[in-house]
């Protein structure tokens, strides 16, 4: 093979380090091998706590312990009354979501209607199933009114409070129309009937809001109703069983 | 012990390959202090792959091998930054002074060979500056040593008509 010039080549490789950048080089280059040679991990501060036995003993099993009760907590959630998870759905887990999602009366009223409204899905998948035997029957229908006594309660507690918004928005109206009292009797009756016409709107529009809550009770109530007679679990069922019961005897 | 032994080794290949691994990084990027750097971090990485207990057959080829793989690194990263970035992140162009000096260092023979393509400039470099066998350069561009002499033998052919 033909080479290039010789002179072209010889200028080429007089490019090259001087001989103090060349020592330089190396003991920058020594400097780095050693240092990256005698280079230890680094060592979180909190590493002792890790290795301590009693300490991963304790996360070990506090890892056990959250992945079994969340795991099932999961498998209750499907749990119908007579399950053995049924407890843990009811006990634990719906008080357990109260606890975190609950804070006003309103929420609380909303929160244990959906739960009247899950106790009575609950009775309706047991119907389907076929799986309501006397038992089952008597249980589901304590826990089904229970439900509902505690719904009301809160709605109620709802209610109130709209009650108590109606008392004090009225209030400031009854104390102006007695400051009114002092000046002249026709300036008076002209406020005292102002103050007639702004209470009668108050009022008004606190009958809105009950109506309303009313409306949402009665929903509930109604849909309460229709699935205890569905499922043959009311009261007005019992006691005409209980009646005619007592019919036939007193025929007897 | 075993350490020292490496470290021995490989400040024998610094002695032996470090005027033409520097060279190498030069003439690719024309930046003194650059292929200064990138000359270390050549040997660095040599050491770390050694410390891995790592078989390094051919020395002298495994390190033109780290720095080509440097050199196409740096040329990615510069081509991935405008220059109007790195003025905005306050980088000077290089100075009226070391332009002057690099002008200086580059010889008319730097030039004509910069004018070569990538290839036929490090394939004629390789063979005809640091005596590298077609072999050795095979075993760095991972190819046969038939097609690198072909190569080799159309980059003379090139070089030729520029030095004319």
């Amino acid at each position: 093979m033909e080479h290039p010039p010789h002179k072209f080549i010889e200028e080429l490789r007089s490019v090259a380090l001087t001989e103090s950048e060349r020592v330089a080089l190396r003991a920058s280059l020594l400097a780095k091998m050693r240092e990256g040679g005698a280079q230890r991990p680094v060592v979180s501060p909190w590493s002792h706590l890790f290795f301590s036995k009693r300490v991963q003993a304790g996360f070990l099993s506090m890892i056990i312990v959250m992945s079994y009760t969340s795991s099932v907590a999961f498998a209750a959630e499907g749990a119908l009354p007579g399950d053995i998870l049924y407890p843990i759905k009811t006990k634990v887990a719906e008080p357990v979501v109260r606890l975190v999602t609950v804070s006003t009366p309103a929420e609380e009223a909303k929160f244990e209607t959906k739960i009247l409204e899950r106790r009575l899905e609950e009775a309706e998948t047991l119907e389907q199933d076929k799986k309501l035997d006397q038992e089952l029957k008597r249980e589901v229908r304590e826990s089904v009114r229970a439900q509902s006594a505690k719904a009301k309660m809160k709605i109620k507690v709802v209610e109130d409070d709209d009650d108590e918004t109606f008392v004090i928005a009225a209030f400031p109206a009854a104390t102006s129309t007695s400051i009114v009292a002092t000046t002249t009797p026709k300036a008076k009756i002209e406020k005292v009937r102002e103050e007639k016409v702004r209470e009668k709107g108050t009022a008004q529009s606190v009958t809105k809001k009950r109506g309303k809550s009313e409306r949402a009770l009665n929903a509930v109530l109604e849909k309460h109703e229709r699935t205890l007679e569905k499922l043959d679990l009311g009261d007005e069922h019992e006691d005409r069983n209980e009646e005619s019961g007592s019919r036939g005897n007193r025929g007897r | 012990m075993k350490d020292n032994s490496l470290e021995m080794e490989l400040l024998r290949a610094y002695d032996a390959h470090a005027d033409a691994i520097f060279r190498h990084c030069y003439f690719k990027t024309g930046e003194r202090e650059l292929a200064q750097d990138m000359t270390q971090d050549v040997f660095l990485k040599a050491w770390s792959y050694m410390q891995q207990k790592q078989q390094i057959l051919n020395m002298r080829a495994f390190l033109y091998r780290l720095a080509d793989n440097l050199v196409i690194d740096w040329y990615r990263k510069r081509k991935a930054t405008s220059l109007d970035a790195l003025v905005d992140d306050g980088f000077e162009p290089v100075s009226a002074e070391s332009r002057a000096e690099e002008r200086a260092e580059a010889s008319l023979a730097l030039a004509k060979l910069r004018e070569l393509g990538e290839d036929d400039q490090k394939l004629i470099t390789w063979r005809f500056v640091e005596d590298l066998s077609p072999k050795e350069i095979a075993e760095i561009v991972d190819q046969s040593e038939n097609v690198v002499s072909v190569r080799l033998h159309r980059a003379l052919k090139k070089l030729k008509s520029l030095l004319q």
